[in-house]
């Protein structure tokens, strides 16, 4: 392909294209004024999350684990059942009093996944955090969650991405993709050299959200090397995950604050 | 301040590759160099994470790029669409005294191609980019950019004639 580098290089050099103009000092501009309205926002949204947490002390709440710590999972570990069996993929949670809806965070996708996942697995290793562009295409600012599953070929290591499906992603076969049993578009992808993203499955909602379970095989990272870890589930049961009802992109202030509650010291990664 | 001189330092060395890439996918001048721009701003922004992990910044920036064209694509309701031809350089009827360098140009004929697939070739046979990086970058698997990169490159040089067909010999 030698012949396709040097002609397209030949008729591009051909071309007159428009002076470049002052494109790195504009960006430098923008990114502080973006860094500065985020960390505005960041410590904001702090100081919110703590006051809901004071409001909700001493109130019940459900869980199984703690921040960044270990547990069994699902119904048979005291966790709320999981909406798998009965409800349809229609159920979207209303504003209440409490206030409107807003985006799912990740200590939220944290509390659905363990709630979702089959009883009696042995989890730990929880953490969680906004998303960047570095955990893949669709994922920039989607909250994500991370779990070890304890199996019995070893330890896995999986995140749960909840973010909006793109509107016109189609469904063939061609693609990888195939239907649910709720009729929600699954995609399985695999990406051999990568061990973070070796299986990746996608569910597409009926009302839009998108989870992603990227099920690695290797632990996360520790210093500058990634353990080597098993795939945490099988491709059908990720795919039952993702597919769980109980995953929306949107959450309500209440539910957000009974996460925070429940994993009160939530180690992020990056 | 050291960090921001790194990232100024990238940012002045990439820019142009960059458009340029941006340009092959969209042949927009302007668009590409808004693109180029919202590019290196969000590299601004991930710059501390990507020394921190030590990263490749112009691999990680194309990555950036793609997505945001992708993404610029899909939300345009009335974006490009690829067609089977393109008027001004195929004429219906054959012209006395045209030239042989009214010819397709490459750039041309990888306008007919769908953005996706623009993207695939010319990440892997423009950028020499692996089958997995490629599938990585534009978020498709392995066997999407062997089949799809196949296709393209038969509809390549559908459209410029066998006698340029010696382009795309491995």
């Amino acid at each position: 392909m030698k012949d396709f580098r040097l002609d397209l290089s030949d008729e591009l050099s051909a071309l007159t294209p428009p002076p470049l103009g002052d494109v790195v000092t504009e960006a430098t501009r923008k990114g502080r004024r973006a860094r500065r309205v985020r960390t505005v926002g960041q410590v904001a949204g702090s100081a919110l999350a703590m006051a809901a947490v004071v409001a909700l002390a001493g109130s019940q709440l459900h869980g199984t684990g703690t921040g960044g710590g270990t547990g069994l999972v699902g119904p048979a570990a005291g966790g709320a059942p999981a909406p798998v069996a009965s409800a349809g993929p229609s159920s979207t949670p209303s504003p209440t009093p409490s206030g409107a809806l807003v985006r799912v965070s990740g200590t939220a996708v944290l509390a659905t996944v363990l709630d979702s996942l089959p009883a009696g697995l042995e989890t730990s290793g929880y953490a969680a955090n906004n998303a960047t562009e570095a955990h893949g295409k669709y994922a920039a600012d989607v909250p994500v969650a991370q779990v070890n599953v304890k199996t019995p070929a070893g330890l896995g290591m999986m995140r749960v991405f909840v973010g909006s499906a793109s509107p016109d992603a189609k469904c063939t076969t061609f693609d990888g993709c195939r239907r649910d049993k709720y009729g929600q578009q699954v995609r399985v992808t695999h990406i051999d050299d990568n061990c973070i993203q070796n299986t990746v499955v996608t569910v597409r909602h009926a009302d839009g959200t998108a989870v992603t379970v990227q099920m690695a095989t290797c632990l996360a990272r520790e210093g500058r090397t990634n353990p080597p870890g098993v795939l945490p589930l099988t491709e059908e049961a990720a795919a039952e995950l993702a597919g769980n009802p109980a995953f929306h992109n949107m959450m309500t202030p209440a539910q957000g604050a009974a996460a925070d509650a429940r994993f009160p010291s939530l180690p992020q990664f990056d | 301040m050291r960090k921001e001189a790194e990232f100024t330092a990238f940012a002045e060395a990439g820019a142009v590759r960059l458009r340029q890439i941006a340009y092959l996918m969209c042949r927009d001048w302007h668009l590409a160099q808004d693109l180029t721009q919202t590019t290196l701003t969000k590299m601004y922004l991930a710059w501390p994470r990507i020394t921190r992990r030590d990263l490749d910044p112009f691999g990680y920036a194309r990555k950036v790029l793609l997505n945001s064209l992708l993404d610029h694509k899909r939300l345009r309701s009335t974006g490009e669409v690829a067609i089977d031809r393109v008027p001004d350089l195929i004429p219906d009827t054959v012209q006395e005294g045209v030239s042989a360098d009214t010819r397709l140009t490459l750039i041309d004929a990888l306008a007919l191609l769908t953005a996706r697939d623009r993207a695939i070739v010319l990440l892997r046979y423009w950028e020499d980019h692996t089958i997995e990086a490629t599938a990585e970058m534009v978020g498709v698997s392995n066997s999407v950019v062997k089949t799809q990169s196949m296709r393209a490159l038969a509809t390549l040089r559908a459209h410029l004639g066998e006698d340029r067909a010696d382009l795309f010999a491995s």
